[in-house]
């Protein structure tokens, strides 16, 4: 289904914010590793999938392409998407700071 | 490695964790894929392995660009058909599994839950149409029985039956697509071990079945053309198997009238055998004889000349000759309704079932021990005489 500016798969997420450096196929799995800090780690069908489809929605784009490698950027409405959920993101976890302080007095 | 062994696939293509369950077990068997059709599967004999097989859909063919980025992560291309792609990777190399996100794998499934379900709607509507249509020309009008056993529409029944199998096949399978779908959508992640054998038992039953119906459709017409005859009654009555008219008539000065002969056959006095997959033995004959010198009872009809008509058959399940009987009595009865109605006479000790029509002709229809019979006589004699006749031609054929 093409992105419709509501809430972003785990997976779509961590792809935008990695490839705010362009990146391509097997270099992109380790880097959202790392800016997951390890939480994350993607199989090659999940990452392919999801590339496929923000590029056809417009949210990144090939950046280079020599014919065996592709090289991926995050497009500028990529990033108004990619900030757009951070705030949700945000929004939510502000909503639910509440749930941290009934933990202690718990 | 070495030679090529073949596997028939009995598992359709929704049946995607049963496809990789069955790839591990053969290669835990020395039998490591190469090749997948529709049908068929080719696997190259060699060393038993501990492999993990992986199956994605890829919309059209796979891209150099998907090939190398799964290569790079440990799983290696092993072939394509249709939009199912195969993966392999041994169990030691521990690569990552080729989807992490069950909702996001349930996207690649999206055109195949497409299709299939496009294929269970046409499928259904063709096939419901072509039910409709035969069973309109078979079960309309009365005789449905009767049609059955003369072969008329051999292949009725069975084309049938294998049109519901497509429809039954094609919607278990839209089904099973779309409660994959959802599961993987709920975030529950597909069962790679999936138990193939579960799947392949009920379709292995179902393709025997349909290997044997399937042939009968081209068969069945061609043994019924090649063992149908039409031939003139011999002259004297020695094959038991017909009723002539001279036990009826037992006058020795009964003659054959000849009437019109064509391809050697004639056809005043005929005997027309057929053959069905509900009656091995259908027989019809006519029979036209004329007496010398001898006027009709009438006095006014001229020279007597006497006609016997019969239609007789030997039935492979016997259990369905009272039904016959019944649906023969009601066919003669609409034919010749001027004539008055088929009686059905009970408690008659010879015969399960006996019909009879006492008018200007003699009219029974009669059933014993599977055996059904019409006899139509037009003669001076009377109905008593027609039926000790019947009730000896029955009793000599058993």
């Amino acid at each position: 289904m093409p992105y419709s500016g509501g809430p972003m798969t785990e997976a779509m997420y961590y792809v935008l914010l990695a490839l705010m450096n362009p990146s391509h196929g097997y270099k992109l799995m380790q880097e959202i590793a790392d800016v997951s800090r390890g939480r994350l780690k993607m199989g090659p069908g999940t990452l392919y999938g999801v590339l496929t489809r923000m590029q056809s929605d417009g949210l990144l784009c090939v950046a280079e392409d020599d014919g065996r490698r592709k090289i991926y950027r995050i497009t500028e409405e990529g990033r108004q998407a990619l900030e757009s959920e951070y705030q949700r993101l945000c929004s939510m976890v502000r909503d639910g700071e509440g749930l941290e302080g009934s933990e202690s007095r718990g | 490695m070495g030679k090529t062994a073949i596997r028939f696939r009995f598992l359709d293509v929704h049946c995607i964790g049963e496809h990789e369950s069955w790839f591990s077990d053969m290669a835990a068997k020395g039998l490591h894929l190469t090749e997948l059709g529709r049908l068929f599967a080719w696997f190259e004999r060699g060393e038993p392995e501990q492999i993990r097989y992986r199956v994605d859909m890829v919309h059209g063919s796979i891209t150099e660009e998907q090939r190398e980025l799964y290569a790079d992560s440990g799983w290696e291309t092993v072939c394509q058909q249709g939009d199912m792609c195969v993966f392999r990777s041994p169990e030691h190399a521990n690569a990552p599994e080729i989807h992490t996100d069950p909702a996001e794998q349930a996207y690649t499934l999206k055109e195949l839950t497409r299709r299939s379900t496009a294929s269970a709607v046409i499928t259904t509507l063709l096939m419901a149409a072509a039910i409709v249509l035969m069973s309109f020309a078979f079960f309309w009008s009365n005789g449905t029985l009767l049609k059955l056993v003369e072969g008329d529409m051999p292949t009725a029944p069975i084309l049938i039956l294998l049109y519901l199998y497509q429809i039954f096949r094609s919607v278990s399978a839209a089904r099973s697509l779309r409660r994959l779908v959802g599961s993987l959508r709920e975030g529950r992640e597909l069962h790679h071990r999936a138990n193939w054998k579960r799947r392949v038992r009920p379709q292995k039953a179902a393709m025997l079945v349909v290997g044997l119906l399937t042939p009968m459709l081209i068969f069945l017409p061609f043994v019924q053309f090649m063992m149908s005859s039409n031939t003139s009654l011999p002259s004297d009555s020695g094959d038991p198997v017909f009723l002539r008219l001279s036990e009826i008539e037992n006058d020795p000065r009964l003659e054959r009238k000849t009437s019109f002969i064509m391809d050697g056959v004639d056809w005043g006095n005929f005997a027309a055998r057929k053959w069905s997959l509900y009656a091995p033995l259908i027989l019809s004959t006519g029979e036209h004889g004329v007496v010398p010198g001898r006027e009709w009872a009438d006095g006014i009809s001229g020279e007597y000349s006497p006609s016997l008509s019969t239609s007789f058959y030997r039935l492979r399940f016997p259990w369905m000759g009272k039904a016959l009987a019944k649906e023969l009595a009601s066919k003669q009865q609409e034919m010749n309704d001027i004539y008055g109605p088929m009686t059905e006479m009970r408690d008659t000790r010879v015969f399960d079932r006996l019909y009879v029509r006492d008018s200007s002709m003699n009219e029974i229809v009669a059933c014993r021990d599977g055996v059904v019979v019409y006899v139509r006589y037009s003669g001076d004699q009377d109905m008593v005489t027609c039926l000790l006749a019947v009730r000896d031609w029955l009793e000599r054929i058993h």
